[in-house]
């Protein structure tokens, strides 16, 4: 693979519009059924729900969604935040930890 | 499968947060040596990918659904090392941010999903390729050590939960290990999908230097 800061760059867009394209794709198919461990604990302990324990932390957008904002598209927007989010923090993790050529 | 706040007993949590602790420690470690400029991108992008795809909640049949959890995708394109780094991040930011996983169970979050999915998954498909040398053997090994990295996942997490006392061990992992069979096909063919694609766009990405 070629090294060069166009090729890099590209290849960013490409691979976040296809990501926040897929968001938009899948969003509206989301099942709203319990997850594997959500409908386990509910048959085995029947009272086990997530809203029944308190969380240690408060989080801004519980259940991947914006809570002050009503509108059509509130999930997708959180998941883009999301997606940029993640991205940014490892590539800044990728960057503390590459290879410097001094240390080479 | 991310274990809210409450699940785990005080012990388990904290000895689950150690042992995350350690192999994060390694992976930066490890990374620290191997990470090229070109891998960033990438690092970031995958990690972007696996966040976008476990919000699809796929149903699996009797009122459950499961997600898509990628530590088997990334330690197949990344290696096992930089899907403990890549999940950390990920499970972290969905813990944080969006309160899917709790914070005292972020280590064996990290654990189950990062960790063991990661280098299970990623061992599974070493094997196979070895075996299948060809196309095939990239499908037929990515979709394997994604349905296996699932299951041992599933009953990592389990354990966990039967070790703690929330639920008898003897109901919680057969009933876990029974859901995530099924759960662990669409992640088989969401990886394998991944894999295909990759392959179309961009082969040479499957051939990146393993972290």
């Amino acid at each position: 693979m070629k090294v060069s800061k166009n090729n890099i760059i590209l290849f960013i867009i490409f691979g976040l519009s296809f990501i926040i394209g897929l968001i938009f794709l899948i969003i509206p198919f989301i099942s709203e059924m319990p997850d594997g461990l959500e409908k386990v604990s509910e048959d085995t302990m029947g009272f086990l729900k997530k809203d029944d324990f308190m969380p240690a932390l408060k989080a801004p957008m519980p259940d991947y969604t914006i809570p002050t904002v009503k509108q059509r598209f509130n999930k997708q927007y959180a998941g883009i935040i999301g997606v940029f989010v993640v991205f940014g923090i490892t590539v800044f993790i990728g960057y503390l930890l590459r290879k410097r050529r001094k240390n080479l | 499968m991310h274990i809210p706040d409450g699940f785990l007993d005080t012990k388990m949590w904290v000895a689950m947060g150690g042992i995350s602790s350690a192999f994060v420690t390694v992976a930066v470690r490890k990374a620290n040596k191997q990470i090229s400029e070109k891998h960033i991108p990438l690092l970031g992008v995958m990690a972007a990918f696996v966040f976008a795809a476990q919000l699809f909640n796929f149903p699996v049949g009797g009122g459950t659904s499961g997600h898509f959890m990628g530590a088997t995708l990334i330690a197949i394109l990344l290696g096992p090392w930089a899907a403990v780094l890549i999940m950390t991040t990920v499970l972290t930011v969905q813990c944080l941010v969006f309160q899917d996983g709790g914070l005292t169970a972020l280590g064996a979050n990290i654990f189950n999903m990062g960790i063991m999915g990661g280098f299970f998954g990623y061992y599974v498909n070493t094997a196979i390729q070895l075996l299948v040398r060809n196309k095939k053997g990239i499908f037929i090994g990515g979709f394997t050590a994604a349905w296996c990295s699932i299951v041992l996942s599933a009953v990592c997490c389990a354990i966990e939960l039967g070790m703690s006392g929330t639920v008898p061990l003897k109901i919680v992992v057969p009933a876990m290990a029974g859901i995530h069979v099924v759960i662990g096909i669409g992640e088989g063919l969401i990886t394998v999908a991944t894999l295909s694609l990759l392959l179309r766009v961009r082969p040479d990405l499957l051939h990146v230097q393993k972290i």
